[in-house]
């Protein structure tokens, strides 16, 4: 697959995605008006949809219909969303921006932020339920997909490893003892990155398997696959940051440049991809769609 | 539970490095130790479940499958064309290239579907240790995958240009000029990049074994960077380029060698010349027996005689050749590359319409066993004949020159057609021998009852004549058989001669010297004497009856005795012998010259006022005769005599095994 059929192919899916967004959010209701602005501007804002895509590139593997996948990917964006305006809070990253933008509760108050989050987390939940899907889905597979929805999310996804960024990076934030003893060594770091990137990226896998009727093996090939790849991502990120002008959270907290300096970092990318890539060889050409999103991420720059 | 994630973070508050220089002392290959560790780069439990599953097994399969499909054929393209150079110009017919490369596509399709499974398989067990590794090794193999691309590419481009050029094989479009030609340079190169892909694949493993071996294991990729990116574009750039150079700096074909489809030749302009011509060829008679023989004037009367009263000349040819592809030589005047008969036998596979001959009976080197080609098919061994004879012999062009002649005995001379004068072939005896019906051994057809009676009058007296060489011993009863055959030959030579419709050139081609000096040392010294002895009747018969103008000609080759593998140029002989010579001068003084066994057909083809063609390679031999001699005259040229086409057209080989029994028990194939 070419660079241009996987743009061509990212583009229309991430228009897909963000109908179904727009579609899947709940309709106004007037009082409780600023919560819901609140849940459109974190989830509708400009964004890379890369946990969506990366759910539609595996059911593609099992040609799952769109009208089953896509509402879970949705969910998933919904919860990255939602992780990403608690994240900016003041009392976590105190993040003002968010991809150029106000952050949310900065344009929306904190308390509007706070309850958007947990709105979309709901609503994520709910959809991955199965509210308002006619597609057929069964029960079991739902149960299985929420399931994993919460452990991404819990203190083995996202929550434990925002505690551990927070520990890391603003010392004193999270408990009496946090910054004392925690550094900015591998296992933090891989704790952190492993936490609140690879879980959603092996929860996205995990959706298109389960809705594919993967096997319990290819389940386990497509989760390595998309814990190297998040790994990858984040170390991506962390090059990209080290590059820019302005300063980032990585160098805040540190991060995999620090630890191991562009060339080491860019090495360590490189053979997560790789290993990422390899995993995908028991799905030979179906595998493809995978194969070109990995590269993809491995050769950005933003 | 979903989301396998890595084990949980160790206690912050136990061992670990101190906060604020937490990195310190780590090296790259200890991060790459501890992410594996943690289910990264290689620990990956879900991908060796999936090598130890089914799911790796069909994959394994599809993968094995899809090698298979693509890389036989993409393999076969080359390798037929390189195996057709090997054969030149025995294999060139483009149906038979196409067709061989059918059966090397199923066979290396086959090879590479187990080898691609092998290969996965094996890294499937590999990937426990690492993936990263095997990641690597895939990387390294594809490197090689593309450097097999690039020599697999400038190969093709040599062998495309020299088949452009008219010096090889035809190969398929090869002969095209234009935007054919584009599109067969374009067709060569998708078939190299293919193969170099296929090579990639299934060299997997020892890219993994050579980095194994080089412990690169701890190791760093350079990455992926776009400068060596563009270097390797650069270099590929280049080298098609080089590839291009190549091709299309080789000239077109020049010469369009057209085969006749026929094996009869069109008409020649033959001069008439006085006299009769009789060639012997005896197989086996080196210069040094001959001369060993004629020292002998007591037992040897008509080979002293010989030695005394004939022009001699050494013949030279090359080492290793055997007598089907030396007498062949002589008869048509081409090397053996030209003509095409190579060995004693040949299998045939269906579909090809020329057959395949053992490169163990060739000793001229790389040829394909059909065997190994096509195991399935069995292709049925038989042995050489007319068919694979792609020059036309001496009785075909007399017959051109409407001079009549008879050949007897010779090389791949069956089936006998018209336009060879009278020929008995090779296969006549055996058949006879096998008391079966004489069929396309004689011609013409209405010899063969002649033939046949010839053959029952004659058989007990030959027995009779043989009884002096000893019955006891294989070697003994071969050497019996050698001279049965050479005597039952001479008898039909005699026979054929003073017939109402004498030929003015006989051929007689005697093979038992060989047979015997080649057999066992057991009786060798019984038969050699016996037949010299014989050969020495022959020679005398023949020089008793000769007119004042007629020639004998005796060809002498030392045969199998010369080694395979040295490649001395060795010495056969050529005599010439009329009764005129003593009186009439022309005798030469002492020896001559030496020439090549390719001058013997020229000098035969003269002699007989058949006008040579150009393209022989050999030139006559007449420096015998005086200048005024009506044979000395310059007598006509012609372009080419043509070739034969090799199609077998319809063949009767139910005698085939007998045949090769007969080669069997007289030493020629072991």
């Amino acid at each position: 697959m070419t660079r241009p059929d996987l743009e061509a192919w990212l583009d229309a899916r991430r228009l897909e995605v963000e109908q179904t967004l727009a579609k899947l959010l709940p309709a106004r209701s007037e009082l409780a008006l600023p919560v819901h602005l609140a849940m459109e501007e974190a989830l509708l804002g400009p964004g890379k949809r890369m946990r969506p895509l990366l759910c539609l590139a595996v059911g593609e593997i099992y040609r799952v219909d769109d009208a089953r996948i896509l509402p879970p990917a949705a969910a998933i964006e919904m919860v990255h969303a939602a992780s990403l305006v608690l994240d900016d809070l003041p009392c976590m990253d105190d993040a003002p921006v968010r991809r150029g933008r106000p952050a949310t509760h900065v344009a929306h108050g904190e308390a509007a932020a706070i309850l958007a989050a947990f709105a979309l987390l709901n609503r994520a939940f709910g959809i991955l339920a199965g509210e308002g899907d006619r597609s057929g889905t069964s029960e079991r597979i739902r149960m299985l997909i929420a399931r994993g929805a919460a452990v991404a999310i819990g203190t083995d996804g996202l929550i434990g490893g925002q505690c551990a960024d927070l520990a890391l990076s603003r010392p004193g934030s999270i408990g009496a003892k946090d910054a004392a003893m925690i550094g900015a060594d591998l296992d933090t770091l891989e704790f952190i990155h492993s936490r609140k990137t690879g879980s959603l990226f092996v929860a996205c896998a995990e959706i298109g398997a389960h809705l594919g009727g993967a096997t319990a093996d290819e389940i386990e090939a497509l989760r390595a696959y998309a814990r190297n790849l998040g790994l990858a991502f984040q170390i991506i990120d962390d090059l990209i940051d080290a590059t820019d002008d302005a300063p980032a959270a990585g160098e805040q907290r540190g991060s995999f440049v620090t630890l191991s300096g562009v060339e080491g970092a860019r090495t360590l990318a490189t053979e997560l991809t790789g290993s990422a890539l390899q995993a995908l060889v028991p799905f030979g050409r179906r595998g493809d769609r995978l194969r070109a999103l990995a590269e993809h991420l491995a050769s950005r720059n933003r | 539970m979903m989301g396998d994630v890595p084990a949980p973070l160790p206690d912050p508050h136990g061992e670990g490095p101190p906060p604020g220089n937490p990195a310190a002392g780590m090296t790259l290959d200890a991060i790459r130790a501890r992410l594996r560790e943690r289910g990264y780069l290689g620990g990956v439990a879900g991908w060796v479940a999936s090598a130890r599953a089914g799911g790796w097994v069909r994959y394994s399969a599809a993968s094995s499958l899809r090698a298979g499909a693509v890389g036989g054929p993409l393999l076969a393209v080359p390798a037929a064309a390189a195996i057709a150079m090997a054969n030149r110009p025995h294999l060139d017919a483009t149906k038979d290239l196409i067709v061989l490369g059918l059966y090397l596509a199923i066979v290396l399709g086959c090879v590479l579907a187990v080898l691609e499974f092998l290969t996965d398989m094996t890294l499937a067990l590999v990937a426990r240790s690492g993936l990263v590794l095997v990641g690597r090794a895939e990387r390294l193999a594809g490197r090689a995958g593309l450097l097999f691309t690039a020599a697999t590419t400038l190969y093709l481009a040599f062998l495309l240009r020299g088949s452009r050029a008219g010096g090889s094989p035809a190969l398929p479009g090869s002969a095209v000029e234009g935007p054919l030609a584009w599109l067969a340079w374009g067709a060569l190169l998708v078939t190299a990049l293919g193969i170099g892909h296929v090579v990639g694949r299934v060299t997997r493993v020892g890219s993994l074994v050579a980095l194994l071996a080089s412990g690169a294991e701890g190791q760093t990729d350079a990455g992926p960077g776009a400068r060596r990116g563009a270097v390797a574009l650069a270099a590929g750039l280049l080298l098609l380029a080089a590839a291009g150079a190549v091709v299309f700096t080789g000239r077109a074909a020049r010469v369009a060698t057209t085969p006749t489809g026929s094996r009869a030749l069109a008409k020649l302009p033959a001069r008439p010349t006085p006299g009769r011509i009789v060639v012997l060829g005896v197989d086996g008679l080196g210069a040094d027996l001959l001369e060993e023989a004629a020292a002998d004037a007591a037992r040897h009367p008509s080979m002293a005689r010989l030695q005394r009263e004939a022009a001699c000349y050494p013949l030279v040819r090359e080492a290793g050749r055997i007598p089907p592809s030396v007498w062949t030589s002589i008869a048509t005047g081409r090397p053996a590359d030209e003509h095409g008969v190579l060995a004693f036998s040949a299998e045939r596979i269906w579909g090809l319409s020329t057959p395949l001959q053992p490169a163990a009976e060739r000793g001229d080197g790389f040829s394909l066993s059909p065997r190994l080609l096509w195991p399935p098919m069995h292709p049925r061994p038989g042995p050489v004949d007319a068919t694979m004879r792609r020059a036309p012999a001496l009785w075909e062009i007399l017959e051109a020159g409407g001079v009549r002649s008879a050949s007897i005995n010779w090389w791949a001379s069956w089936p006998a057609v018209e336009g060879g004068g009278i020929v008995v072939s090779d296969r006549a005896l055996l058949r006879l021998l096998a008391e079966a019906k004489l069929d396309r051994d004689v011609w013409p057809p209405d010899l063969q009852r002649a033939i046949e009676a010839t053959f029952e009058e004659t058989r007990r007296s030959i027995a009779s004549r043989v009884e002096g060489i000893e019955r006891s011993g294989d070697a003994s009863a071969m050497a019996r058989r050698a001279a049965t055959g050479d005597a039952y030959h001479a008898t039909v030579a005699r026979r054929i001669d003073q017939g109402e419709e004498s030929p003015r050139v006989m051929l007689l081609y005697l093979p038992g010297l060989d047979i015997v000096l080649a057999g066992p040392d057991e009786g060798v010294s019984e038969g050699v004497d016996w037949l010299l002895t014989h050969l020495d009747a022959l020679v005398g018969e023949f020089m008793g009856s000769a007119a004042a103008d007629d020639l004998l000609l005796l060809v002498g080759d030392p045969g199998r005795r010369v080694p395979g593998s040295d490649s001395r140029q060795v010495e056969g002989v050529f005599q010439v012998w009329s009764p005129g010579f003593p009186e009439e001068g022309r005798v030469l003084s002492g020896p001559g010259p030496a020439h090549s066994l390719l001058d013997v057909a020229p000098t035969i083809l003269a002699l007989a006022g058949v006008p040579l063609a150009l393209d022989l390679p050999g030139r006559p031999i007449l420096g015998f005769l005086r200048p005024g001699d009506p044979a000395a005259r310059e007598g006509g040229a012609v372009a080419s005599y043509g070739e034969l086409s090799a199609d077998p057209g319809q063949k009767d080989d139910s005698m085939d095994d007998e045949v090769l029994d007969r080669l069997r028990s007289l030493g020629y194939i072991r």
